[in-house]
């Protein structure tokens, strides 16, 4: 009996400790395909993807990364977070390949919403969204 | 400056669809450096006769912070050497076919309009991109974005790694792969160009330009390797000396570098070789050698950084050492202090300060002067839009 309240209590303070953790950080994020694509993606597949390395799936079909416009809450938090790099060293990263002929960064599209609805349309398209706008449209591949 | 850029570039979008064609899509960037500089104190080297090498006066040391364009700073300010605004326009025709062309102004050549980059790019499948056209020649790690200087901490790269020319007409070949947490890109490339260099007054011929360079990444770490061939020649001077057409001297490249992002810090460093096998007349120049080491740590939008480069280049059998160019090292020694302030999304303000001193041989320093010693203090701002 006792040893059935002492679980309890961790179970409930493990619970608590999370939610203050999820509250105190940004809210979730979601990198979102096609429901039709078949893909599953590791964080690595999706870097490699938004920072043109790659260019299809893992199935061979083609990849086309979309951004959200800049100075969105969600695109910060994927830049950081998935490609491990601040506001300017993503710019300067791209700088160095736009102006050399080895990459084209990925379009930007406008807000979340815009996002949702065109990945929502071409299972090409890779993009990011808040996990909380997620819908049957689109399918999660990843959140953070 | 995106928005007004972006309403041409959808309009010519439109126009391009409205013709009936497919539809290319329009990209227009562009980079920008305006930047101010002047030398702080400066030694003064010997001028010698170009022809007969005889003494002909005594000047001032002036720092070239911009080989390919001749862009040197003197005791004056002046706006020019490490000012360049560049504007690409690239048409996406889709199956992985684009058409890109860049156009650059260089205070160092009066901002005269310079294509410098005007190629098609062709994927031929996931991993190999053909290139073909006008190129920046990739000689070392900053070499074919020395213009963009928003892409690096520095005013510039450190000249003891710039190379006078700078300009491929021809094909590359590049491969992209990966492996594990490494990701590879591979460039195969060769061709000719004719560069004009107002330091010599001349044009120099590059003629079976092939070169490669390895390059792998992570996370933190970016290795890079090249190795390149080229014949050349003067166009014009190659009467008086012996960079003469029917008789080129060739030339041999290598250069490695690495860059370790640790944090908020980052270290690099490069070393770079290239040698002749004929002496260069008539200065004698035979084997070159150059490399740094920097460092800098970001802290919120300043970039503190601090760089260590040396040079030293051979100088062997001069058709001067009857004046006294006999053989020996001329060479010098920089440190570099500055800082980066990222004070907007697309823009840097820099500023520099720079101390070279001159470490020739005694003999070399006999003759010349010494025209390696000055330091330069420098500012300015680099865009991309």
């Amino acid at each position: 009996m006792k040893s059935m309240t002492l679980k309890r209590f961790i179970a409930a303070s493990l619970a608590g400790i999370s939610l203050v953790a999820a509250a105190s950080a940004f809210s979730a994020v979601a990198v979102i395909v096609h429901p039709n694509n078949p893909n599953s993606l590791t964080q690595s597949d999706i870097t490699r993807i938004f920072l043109g390395k790659k260019k299809s799936f893992p199935d061979g079909a083609d990849a086309i990364p979309v951004d959200q416009k800049e100075g969105s809450a969600a695109r910060s938090a994927f830049v950081g977070t998935i490609l491990k790099k601040n506001d300017q060293q993503i710019k300067a990263y791209w700088a160095q390949l736009l102006f050399t002929g080895k990459g084209t960064p990925p379009k930007e599209v406008g807000a979340g919403s815009d996002v949702k609805k065109l990945v929502s349309e071409n299972p090409a398209l890779i993009g990011y969204i808040d996990a909380a706008d997620a819908d049957g449209s689109v399918k999660v591949v990843h959140q953070f | 400056m995106k928005k007004s850029l972006l309403t041409p570039c959808l309009l010519a979008a439109s126009i391009v669809a409205a013709a009936g064609t497919q539809a290319a899509e329009l990209r227009f960037n562009g980079f920008a450096s305006v930047a101010a500089g002047k030398t702080l104190s400066e030694g003064s080297g010997l001028e010698r006769s170009s022809t007969t090498g005889a003494v002909i006066g005594v000047s001032d040391n002036t720092f070239t912070a911009d080989s390919p364009t001749s862009g040197a700073y003197d005791d004056d300010i002046s706006f020019k050497p490490d000012t360049i605004f560049g504007l690409q326009i690239s048409a996406d025709l889709g199956e992985g076919l684009t058409v890109t062309g860049q156009i650059t102004g260089a205070g160092g050549e009066d901002f005269d309009a310079n294509i410098a980059w005007a190629y098609l790019s062709y994927e031929l499948n996931d991993s190999w991109t053909l290139l073909a056209g006008r190129q920046r020649l990739p000689f070392f790690f900053y070499s074919d974005f020395l213009d963009v200087g928003y892409a690096y901490h520095w005013m510039r790269a450190p000249v003891e790694t710039q190379v006078a020319v700078d300009t491929l007409d021809g094909v590359q070949f590049r491969y992209e792969g990966s492996a594990g947490s490494w990701d590879t890109r591979v460039q195969l490339y060769g061709g000719a160009s004719d560069n004009e260099s107002k330091a010599l007054g001349d044009t120099v011929v590059l003629e079976d330009a092939i070169g490669a360079v390895f390059y792998a990444s992570n996370d933190w770490l970016q290795l890079r390797a090249t190795h390149m061939v080229t014949d050349f020649y003067l166009e014009t001077a190659g009467a008086i000396f012996n960079q003469d057409d029917s008789d080129p001297i060739s030339a041999d490249f290598t250069g490695v570098a690495a860059h370790m992002t640790l944090g908020n810090g980052f270290v690099v460093a490069e070393y770079v070789t290239y040698t002749f096998d004929d002496a260069v007349q008539p200065v004698g120049w035979t084997t070159y050698e150059g490399a740094y080491i920097s460092a800098g740590y970001r802290v919120g939008d300043f970039t503190p950084h601090i760089t260590f480069s040396t040079d030293n280049q051979e100088i062997e059998d001069s058709v001067f050492a009857g004046f006294g160019l006999t053989d020996g090292d001329q060479a010098s020694d920089s440190i570099t202090v500055g800082v980066r302030w990222d004070f907007h999304p697309q823009a840097a303000f820099k500023v520099e300060y720079l101390t070279r001193s001159d470490e020739s041989d005694d003999n070399i320093e006999a003759y010349y002067g010494d025209n390696q010693e000055v330091d330069v203090i420098s500012a300015g701002f680099d865009v991309i839009f």
